[in-house]
């Protein structure tokens, strides 16, 4: 049964299935979506908010008309739910400093310390980097890089055409790079 | 902003959809185009630092406590937007109306009380504790079982 039908189920009979079964199906890209704009460490805050998702989305389904597909109403619901909480949270990213970032055990045996820790450093400055972009940028880039969603499917979740996401990676990249470059972690 | 060329737009193209963190850029054709294009060199250096940024991440899921959560929130949110229906509305109609009647009643035996100037606190407090006793009502009304079989059960997810 495809979305729309669920939906359809819902609004005539009232019954809890078919809402089961779409929170079923989108809660995981839901939760991937909000956390893409939130950023790494805040897996907490992003399950809560998948929570208040779904909860303003059964308040208002019934009066869900079926203009847009129910996927993009839910991810755009999701969308607004973490830049809401992202411009109302104090928003302090966690902060390593250069001894942390000094310890950091290296991942492959006989690797260098050093460029271990320079790995570590220039990767906490992507980071950061990324939590100074627009929230569609950052979320576009989390979305391709850290959480492994293709182009279509960043579509899918963003409701955008495979190129406008694209469009969203290549200015997010350009960005992205000219934040390093002021940095000095990468050349101009 | 001058138009992309076709090499560019190739470039980006690969980067969406195929690149990895291989250095240098697989294909000798992309290689070379990386060399000459200042912008698509960028790109390819922005790219590197993210996936070198995240790997090795475990991509988070949502915890075992999710269908949990969710489902005490649905529960105190269906409690608040109850609408007041059947009987529960009845109940409180009657209690608004009883309420009009003691007080017309009461205004009709006694003319008010002259307002104590000593302690006009009192009059403020008994205009206030019209509306404050009709609010408590609605909200101890939410709180009162539902009037269709069912409506207030719990959802499992």
């Amino acid at each position: 049964m495809d979305d729309a039908e669920l939906v359809e189920q819902f609004r005539r009979t009232g019954d809890e299935a078919p809402f089961r079964a779409l929170v079923e199906r989108h809660r995981q890209p839901v939760f991937r979506l909000i956390l893409s704009i939130l950023g790494a460490g805040r897996e907490g805050a992003a399950e809560e908010l998948t929570q208040d998702v779904f909860v303003k989305v059964f308040r208002r389904l019934g009066q869900f008309r079926g203009e847009a597909r129910f996927g993009s109403w839910l991810y755009r619901i999701a969308y607004n739910q973490a830049v809401d909480h992202r411009s109302r949270a104090r928003f302090k990213m966690p902060h390593y400093g250069e001894e942390v970032l000094a310890m950091t055990p290296s991942d492959k045996p006989g690797d260098d310390p050093l460029e271990s820790a320079a790995r570590a450093s220039s990767a906490a400055a992507v980071r950061d980097c990324l939590a100074e972009l627009p929230h569609l940028y950052r979320s576009v880039l989390h979305l391709h890089y850290w959480l492994g969603m293709t182009v279509a499917e960043i579509g899918a979740a963003l409701s955008a055409p495979e190129g406008t996401v694209k469009s969203y990676l290549y200015r997010g990249r350009a960005r992205l790079h000219r934040l390093l470059a002021e940095r000095g972690i990468v050349d101009v | 902003m001058s138009e992309p060329s076709p090499a560019c737009r190739e470039f980006e193209q690969w980067l969406a959809t195929e690149a990895a963190a291989s250095d240098p850029p697989a294909g000798e054709n992309r290689a070379a185009h990386a060399e000459r294009c200042a912008e698509c060199s960028r790109q390819w250096r922005a790219h590197r630092l993210l996936v070198a940024a995240f790997a090795g991440e475990v991509v988070p899921r949502l915890s075992p406590g999710f269908e949990a959560g969710l489902e005490r929130k649905l529960v105190s949110s269906r409690r608040a937007a109850r609408p007041l229906t059947g009987w529960r509305r009845t109940v409180l109609v009657g209690y608004g109306l009883a309420a009009l009647g003691l007080l017309g009643g009461a205004l009709r035996q006694a003319p008010l009380p002259a307002v104590d100037a000593s302690a006009p606190w009192l009059a403020v407090a008994a205009l206030a504790a019209v509306p404050l006793s009709l609010g408590l009502a609605i909200g101890v009304s939410r709180w009162l079982p539902a009037p269709r079989a069912g409506g207030g059960a719990p959802l499992t997810l």
